[in-house]
């Protein structure tokens, strides 16, 4: 078993990576805990307290800066937060039947599926978007300054009534595996409603915090939640991700796409390994 | 770099900095007591470190009266998860306000929808 100290570095690496990708760090933290033999439903807990943190901080930068949609993330949040509490209560009950080894299997499901919709969907760098009733009800628009292309960027956002289902779907894998779910929030925000990709990520990280939350309530309630694990994870991943979220404003959206790409085959092949020796 | 960003983002992201910032200046000083306490051994996942019987309510309420009696690495580490935990919370209860105060009354149904949930998740039990 690993010391707080060791904990600590690997959450600090797992969340500068994170935080760049907008996928939180628990799918990068969760698999090295559970190497180094902490159950994975106290992996899972701690992880989900980090992703509070580590999105809030992340968060923080991308408001202030106007990339977060904050209309969209609170629209969103009603089918995540939901979607949480089911997947955290469903964690539990696995839990209570002993069926531990089916989270590995559902961890490395998951990592493949957003895979696959990332590797084949994700390439364009402004979606146009033609926007349907509810959108425009919902006031889903707006704008942010990219550096890189030096210059304001107006959009708007379509079909939130698609997203929704996608939305509670990304919820239930949050709390069963104690992720962001970020991979899958950013590709049903970029693929359904248009989101271009700065945005998506800025906007996954404000939306994590609440999801997280409403996971982590459950697992409190369930005694999954161990201080001495949470505490050193919530500092490590923040501090990194506070790092991730400087340098991203400087990457383009080519880089980041690619980046992704890369960490989750690295994270599949893991999963699918510990899977066959297990 | 001259964009307009609305008060309720300042606001959000104010929070969630102060939040942030203070929960993890709590569980860094619960950790280096740990960390003096007990030299950098292998963690304890034992029963005195998991939070039991309860819900989140009962476990802020542990908390705040046991501060007070000790500043033990287990009650500061408490505490900082606590103000961790009630962060995203403080800022949907901001998006309420604000988008009270700005008579967006579908907002107001949303914000308060999510506020609803969560406060469900945080009381069960």
């Amino acid at each position: 078993m690993i010391g707080v100290l060791e904990a600590l570095l690997f959450a600090i690496s797992a969340g500068f990576i994170g935080s760049i990708l907008g996928l939180g760090g628990a799918l990068i933290l969760t698999p090295i805990l559970t190497y180094f033999g902490v159950p994975i439903q106290y992996a899972i807990a701690a992880s989900m307290v980090a992703i509070i943190a580590t999105s809030s901080g992340a968060a923080s930068s991308y408001v202030r800066e106007g990339l977060s949609n904050v209309r969209a993330a609170f629209y969103m949040e009603i089918f995540t937060a939901v979607g949480a509490i089911v997947g955290a209560s469903l964690t539990g009950y696995i839990v209570l039947i002993h069926a531990e080894a089916l989270l590995y299997y559902l961890f490395a499901a998951f990592l493949a599926t957003s895979f696959l919709a990332l590797g084949t969907m994700r390439n364009r760098e402004i979606p146009e978007v033609k926007q349907d009733g509810m959108a425009k009800w919902l006031k889903l628009e707006g704008t942010y300054y990219d550096k890189p292309a030096k210059k304001q960027i107006d959009y708007k956002l379509g079909r939130p009534a698609l997203a929704a289902p996608g939305m509670f779907f990304a919820g239930i894998a949050a709390g069963l595996l104690g992720i962001g779910g970020g991979a899958f929030k950013i590709s049903v925000q970029e693929m359904i409603m248009g989101m271009p990709s700065k945005v998506s990520t800025a906007t996954t990280n404000f939306i994590q915090g609440m999801t997280a939350l409403a996971a982590a309530s459950i697992y409190f309630t369930s005694g999954f939640v161990y201080l001495d694990l949470a505490a050193p994870l919530a500092i490590g991943t923040t501090v990194g991700s506070l790092v991730g979220a400087r340098v991203l404003p400087n990457l383009t959206n080519k880089t980041v796409r690619n980046l992704f790409l890369i960490v989750l085959v690295v994270l599949i092949i893991d999963m699918v390994w510990k899977g066959y020796t297990s | 770099m001259g964009m307009k960003v609305s008060s309720l983002s300042l606001g959000i992201s104010w929070i969630l900095r102060v939040g942030v910032t203070v929960s993890l200046a709590l569980e860094l000083a619960g950790v280096i007591l740990y960390t003096i306490q007990t030299g950098n051994q292998s963690l304890d996942l034992s029963a005195a470190w998991q939070f039991k019987g309860g819900n989140f309510f009962d476990f802020a309420s542990t908390t705040v009266t046991s501060i007070g009696s000790s500043l033990s690495p287990l009650n500061v580490m408490s505490l900082g998860v606590m103000i961790l935990m009630l962060t995203p919370y403080v800022r949907v209860v901001a998006g309420v306000i604000y988008y009270g105060v700005q008579k967006d009354w579908k907002y107001v149904g949303i914000t308060l929808f999510v506020l609803a949930v969560i406060t469900t998740g945080l009381a069960v039990l």
